[in-house]
């Protein structure tokens, strides 16, 4: 009998409803009558009260008791909604927050400001409101007389082939008290060959808050026969039947005391290893191992009876269990993914607050929040978002005189926009502020010796320069983005997670970050291709045609650059053999194939032997077992055991481009050093 | 579209009882008067749950159950065995015959109800005067 879990669910939840509450708050601020909306900030408030209180967390219990007080009193109109008074539930989110944290790591902190909120809270809500803040807890056990069931269900592997399907007993469960929590427990899942499809290998973990006996939920569990199968552990209390509900309700209260004592006493963090996934989701995988399963039993079949002829079932199952794995990995990864939400959430406080300390207004859209994204990504992200939205506010929307003066509405406007598009998920933060300027940036590089003043550089290269680490132009030091500390950790932080920042501005109009982002980090559709004995995967999403050069469209331009002409228009051709020092089969392009690849509008032409078979390769980074090449990506191994390199696609347009820019600047760098 | 279910009982009364209770919550109902005609009933089509008893005559309830298994159509049928020995080695002979679950005689017709329905997975609700029994 375990608490720790319970705790992790409470505050795991409680994170959620009070990034909730928060915005209904701000949400509250624009659209104060709506009803809605103060239902919601009271439901949040409510339900962790009660939780808190069920757990014995007597501080947050306290605190949502005081507060929900006064939100009752705001949802029944008796007091009016004011500035201040959101002010002050808006702390009051933060505090709990910080009591939520103090839950996790154990620590117990005296916050004297809390203090003073309660007391700010109680004169909000007139007052003489709520005499015994310890009652709740004890109130909220006996009044249900429920029991929290911790059971374990972990059928005998041959359930089914009794015509027993295991969620019955689940079902059961469900009628015989409130399901809180069904975990599926895959840990006795064979592998794949290994697997008989008739037995039953998943494990449940249910949380049951019943007021039934422990006896009768073991009824529910009866033709399982095997009593080994089921255990049920209460974990609000033990029932001895004798106590009166009082009684019980002290007691179990102490109980769960020195648990969490207990808990407390090795601290740990719970961060985020647990991921939500839907039903729905978990249904369609668990059908997809089912077919995987009978398709392999065919297989297995025919191999181990093998004629001749049974080669077209051989295949015919052979082609199947591709398409089934194939699926099956598209909707494992996912599994891995969450909606952008639970990361835009924080924002719009994030903006309020900022815009408030900078003395400016400033109006936030937020859009495409349902975009999902893997959750590695969606937790490594957040950092330099904050960091753009906070650069936004504070260097891009310019002060009230001066947006007058521009002609401009005094509110700013800084919009994020999350979306999918070919593979990639992309993210833009816009402010509609002063803009970059281009002349100021050279300045400023010159004057650290990342640029000559002579150097022709492009908008996009003058834009580059600002990621460079400890550049910075702000004439002045603000509180927010303090002092050119970040673009670079910005940009660093986007690349690794293999996406790119790009910058578009506009002097006087705005500016708009674009970060790039891989929808998965471990796996990725290639081509295949073929130069000489070599193979190579390109990223299939950076293909954009491929075909075979005619005589006469491939030209030497002076400078030694060679082009292809497709469609009137000249690309330049990357021959893979030189840049990897393979023999080809023939130097002439006529012989062999280009591909055209594309990146951040720019295209290529890559001229390789043939093209080979598409394929889902899984990607071994080079650089942590060998060393960073130009020109790629990593390193997969395909199904003969063979290693192919994977080309980096942005690296190669950029040794087209003749100028890696970045390394360029390094060059002046060091020369300048 | 209703569910089959197979009653086998060499007692009519018992086999109608029980037939009378299914129908009632909608299933349609074949019978048989031991596990030999059980089997039989079962050749050509498939039924979504068998309810048995388990002494019977020329087969007996048990037996039936192993040959139903054995038929690749039935494999994971749910099977009730109706029993009036409530012992664990009756439960254990049960078990590993295949049976899916059982009922010990006498018992009402709300309590085979919600049974069946449990095996099969169906909304079941009991009537007012059944939580009462």
């Amino acid at each position: 009998m375990n608490l720790d879990p319970v705790i992790q669910g409470f505050l795991e939840e409680a994170e959620e409803l009070l990034t909730d509450f928060e915005a209904a708050l701000l949400e509250l601020e624009a659209d104060p009558a709506n009803p809605e909306i103060l239902n919601r900030i009271f439901r949040c408030a409510h339900t962790i009260k009660g939780n808190s209180a069920m757990l014995g967390l007597d501080r947050v219990a306290r605190f949502t008791h005081v507060l929900e007080d006064l939100l009752d009193k705001l949802r029944q109109r008796e007091i009016d909604l004011s500035p201040p008074l959101v002010e002050t539930l808006l702390k009051s989110g933060d505090a709990l927050k910080e009591l939520l944290i103090e839950t996790k790591t154990g620590a117990s902190g005296k916050h004297e400001w809390h203090e003073e909120l309660l007391k700010a809270i109680q004169t909000f809500a007139g007052s003489e409101t709520s005499p015994a803040p310890g009652m709740p807890a004890s109130a909220s056990l006996s009044e249900g007389a429920q029991t929290l069931y911790e059971i374990y269900f972990a059928p005998p592997p041959e359930l089914m082939r009794r015509g027993l399907d295991p969620l019955q007993f689940v079902e059961a469960l469900a009628r015989a008290g409130q399901l809180l929590q069904v975990t599926p427990d895959s840990g006795q899942l064979p592998s794949l060959l290994e697997m008989e499809v008739e037995r039953c290998y998943l494990h449940w973990k249910i949380w049951l808050s019943s007021s039934r006996a422990k006896t009768e939920l073991e009824a529910c569990f009866e033709f399982v026969g095997d009593p080994d199968a089921v255990s049920i552990d209460a974990l609000s209390f033990d029932d001895d039947g004798e106590t009166e509900p009082e009684g019980r309700a002290a007691q179990s209260l102490t109980h769960l005391n020195s648990k969490i004592e207990t808990r407390n006493a090795k601290p740990e963090t719970i961060e985020s290893g647990s991921i939500r996934v839907s039903i729905d989701k978990v249904d369609k995988l668990i059908n997809l191992v089912g077919e995987l399963v009978i398709t392999q039993s065919i297989v297995a079949q025919a191999v181990a009876n093998y004629s001749p002829d049974k080669l077209p079932v051989l295949e015919e199952a052979v082609a199947q269990m591709d398409r089934h794995a194939r699926e099956l990995h598209e909707r494992v990864l996912t599994v891995r993914m969450v909606p952008i939400k639970t990361l835009f959430s924080r924002f719009p406080r994030l903006v309020r607050d900022l815009a408030a300390s900078v003395g400016k207004q400033v109006a936030l859209e937020i859009l495409g929040e349902e975009t999902e994204l893997d959750k590695t990504v969606i937790e490594k992200i957040g950092d330099p978002l904050t960091h753009l939205i906070r650069n936004a506010l504070d260097h891009g929307i310019e002060a009230h005189e001066d947006r007058l003066a521009a002609g401009k509405p005094v509110t700013g406007r800084v919009r994020i926009e999350a979306y999918q598009r070919s593979g990639n998920v992309y993210i833009d933060i816009a402010d509609d502020g002063r803009g970059l300027d281009r002349e100021k940036i050279i300045a400023k590089a010159v004057q650290n010796g990342l640029a000559t003043a002579e150097q022709e550089l492009s908008d996009e290269d003058v834009y580059a320069l600002i990621f460079h680490p400890g550049f910075s132009t702000a004439a002045k030091v603000t509180e927010v983005s303090g002092r050119g500390v970040g673009m670079d950790v910005v940009k660093r932080n986007v690349e690794t997670l293999g996406g790119a920042v790009t910058i578009q501005s506009e002097r006087g109009k705005g500016t708009r970050f674009r970060i790039k982002l891989p929808l998965t980090l471990a796996i990725m559709d290639g081509q295949a291709l073929q130069v000489g004995e070599q193979i190579y995967i390109l990223p299939l999403v950076a293909i954009t045609e491929s075909v075979r050069p005619k005589r006469g469209t491939v030209h030497w331009l002076t400078g030694g650059v060679e082009v292809i002409m497709i469609r009137d228009k000249a690309l330049p051709v990357l021959r893979l053999h030189r840049l990897f020092g393979v023999r080809p089969k023939s130097e002439d392009p006529v012989d062999g194939l280009v591909v055209i690849v594309e990146h951040e509008g720019q295209q290529v032409a890559l001229l390789v032997d043939e093209l080979l078979a598409q394929q889902q390769v899984v990607i071994k980074s080079l650089e942590t077992n060998f060393s960073k090449v130009d020109g790629v990506a990593g390193a997969t191994i395909l199904g003969d055991g063979r290693v192919a390199l994977i080309l980096d696609v942005p690296g190669l347009v950029l040794l087209a481009k003749g100028m890696d820019a970045a390394r360029e600047i390094n060059r002046i760098g060091q020369k300048a050093a | 579209m209703s569910k089959l279910a197979l009653v086998v009982d060499d007692s009519t009364t018992m086999r109608r009882m029980v037939g009378m209770t299914l129908r009632e919550a909608g299933f349609e109902v074949i019978e048989g008067a031991n596990g030999q005609e059980g089997l039989s009933r079962l050749d050509g089509r498939t039924v979504d749950i068998i309810v048995t008893d388990v002494h019977m005559p020329v087969m007996d309830g048990l037996t039936m159950v192993q040959a139903v298994r054995k038929r690749s159509d039935h494999r994971f049928t749910p099977i009730l065995i109706l029993t009036t020995e409530f012992s664990d080695e009756m439960k254990r002979r049960g078990k590993e015959a295949g049976a899916s679950g059982w009922i010990v005689k006498p018992f009402n017709p709300h309590q085979l109800r919600e049974v069946v329905c449990r095996l099969l997975r169906l909304p079941y609700d009991p009537p007012a005067e059944a939580k009462a029994v």
